[in-house]
């Protein structure tokens, strides 16, 4: 016996129906199979214990990625706490008087070899992608996927990992640097513009 | 008119595609034209495209759907589970 709405579909189908969105979602987060099906498992099995609790005002599957959102966030957190590594403890500089009066943090822009609004409309730049960002190391990806992703609060991850604003940002920005350079290296298709 | 401390700003806390159409007007407007920091914050708006993309379509950034056999091994845990909570 079901405690869903009538319009629901049944736990019994929940897997063949959402298992593939659901452990894609988990897989572009977490970048590791087992992690990722185990998240699809404890979402499901948290969701048949929280049934009763499903009200049918959104989609099914946006209640499942709900669930599994905060499930993702917590084996990133853990990740990030796992790390030991000396970049991540220290401090950056503070910022200069560019960087406080105008935002701009210090280095040079290099130019993107092609047009990332066209260029994550195609398969091939996801699979390149998938393997640039396979290579930045933690905690920066965890914290990038947390932050830019998943957008979790940047005053919460900051009080829990003790670290600045400011850190948050550079180590966000070195991120995003590392995977631009990754990207423009290796994604060689150049759209028509 | 938008200072380079507020584009910064906005960009810092979301994504510049989530602000309402006028917002997201004087903030373009601010980075085509601004020579002190047009070059850094347009870059950084292009890396939120690809953000975004993957924050809200992460089912066709991610190649890899379940296998068979996965699938099947999370069908047994999760009968397993079920019939554990059923008792």
């Amino acid at each position: 016996m079901s405690d869903l709405p009538a319009q629901a579909p049944d736990p019994e189908e929940w897997l063949p129906l959402y298992g593939d969105y659901l452990y894609r979602y988990a897989l572009s987060r977490l970048r590791d199979r087992g992690q990722a099906e185990d998240a699809v498992q404890e979402t499901l099995l948290s969701a048949f214990k929280a049934r009763d609790r499903y009200d049918g005002r959104v989609e099914m599957k946006f209640w499942l990625r709900a669930i599994m959102r905060n499930k993702i966030i917590d084996v990133l957190r853990k990740r990030v706490k796992d790390c030991s590594y000396e970049d991540f403890q220290k401090e950056p500089e503070s910022p200069g008087f560019l960087e406080r009066f105008t935002g701009v943090l210090p280095g040079r822009v290099e130019r993107w070899t092609f047009d990332p609004q066209v260029a994550c409309e195609r398969s091939d730049f996801w699979e390149q992608f998938n393997r640039c960002i396979e290579k930045v190391p933690e905690p920066g990806r965890s914290l990038f996927i947390m932050r830019e992703i998943e957008e979790q609060d940047t005053e919460e991850i900051c009080k829990e990992m003790k670290i600045s604003a400011n850190h948050l940002w550079v180590i966000i920005h070195r991120v995003r640097k590392a995977l631009k350079a990754c990207l423009n290296k290796n994604y060689s298709r150049r759209p028509e513009f | 008119m938008w200072r380079c401390i507020d584009v910064a700003t906005a960009l810092k806390a979301g994504k510049y595609r989530d602000l309402s159409p006028w917002k997201r007007f004087w903030l373009r407007c601010h980075v085509v034209f601004c020579f002190v920091c047009g070059k850094y914050h347009r870059d950084l708006m292009k890396s939120q495209d690809i953000e975004v993309k993957l924050r809200d379509e992460p089912e066709s950034c991610c190649p890899h759907a379940l296998d068979p056999e996965q699938a099947e091994r999370l069908k047994r845990r999760l009968e397993a589970e079920r019939r554990k909570s059923k008792e």
